[in-house]
């Protein structure tokens, strides 16, 4: 099992680029590797629980916080980015957590693979 | 260690995002992590900005001249970037003007290059 550290940099709304992190971390999962997703920058928007998209659209941020409930996968959103975006434990998503950059910098040492969306 | 490299390539009026991917390699630097930073395209307009109060939305120039102070010391300027826009570094940026070729290998020597 190899470990996947993603810094997952982009807003849910910009573009393709958020289901291409998607199909990234579903694919390292699928092939049996771990995955450890930092939500950073306007990243941290997919830990936003309370996000109401039109009916028929895909939300990227559903299926992120879909994944994190999954085994050998692990989401943390920076606090301190998440915090100045109106993010707070109050309307967080339950299974992605509140970290810090320290806790990224471990995550990155210790990745076979680290993969930046932005 | 893995080494780190930096690359900004957003200019002062781009989102927050640089400065948030600049507090990042503070933070890498503060737990030993060699960081490098380079400089390219519209991201050499902060090496030629002064120091800027802190309340301004311009005060990374001011932490980017304090990258030797977490012991970040390569800090590299897209030559080439700058003819473009004919610039020239702020006598205070601590960094240097680099070739395409030096920036090139310093890529190259990296184990992880994020960019801003």
């Amino acid at each position: 099992m190899k470990q996947f550290a993603i810094l997952l940099a982009v807003s849910p709304d910009q573009g393709t680029l958020p289901l291409r992190a998607v199909e990234t971390i579903k694919t390292a999962l699928s092939k049996g590797h771990a995955v450890f997703c930092f939500l950073y920058e306007d990243g941290v928007l997919f830990a936003n629980e309370h996000r109401d998209i039109p009916q028929g659209e895909t939300d990227p941020a559903h299926q992120i916080q879909q994944l994190a409930n999954l085994e050998h996968c692990e989401i943390v959103a920076c606090i301190t980015a998440a915090e100045r975006r109106g993010i707070s434990e109050s309307n967080r998503f339950t299974g992605i957590r509140l970290g810090g950059l320290g806790e990224w910098t471990e995550q990155l040492q210790a990745a076979d693979r680290v993969v930046q969306f932005r | 260690m893995k080494t780190v490299t930096l690359v900004i390539r957003s200019g002062p009026t781009a989102a927050l995002g640089t400065r948030e991917m600049v507090d990042m390699a503070l933070v890498l630097a503060t737990f030993e992590c060699p960081v490098s930073v380079v400089l390219q395209d519209a991201g050499v307009l902060w090496a030629s900005l002064p120091a800027m109060p802190d309340a301004s939305p311009l005060a990374l120039s001011g932490k980017l001249k304090s990258l030797p102070l977490y012991d970040i010391e390569s800090i590299y300027v897209d030559q080439t970037s700058c003819e473009q826009r004919g610039l020239r570094l702020s006598d205070q940026f601590p960094g240097c003007l680099a070739s395409r070729d030096t920036i090139s290998e310093c890529l190259a020597s990296a184990d992880v290059i994020l960019e801003a």
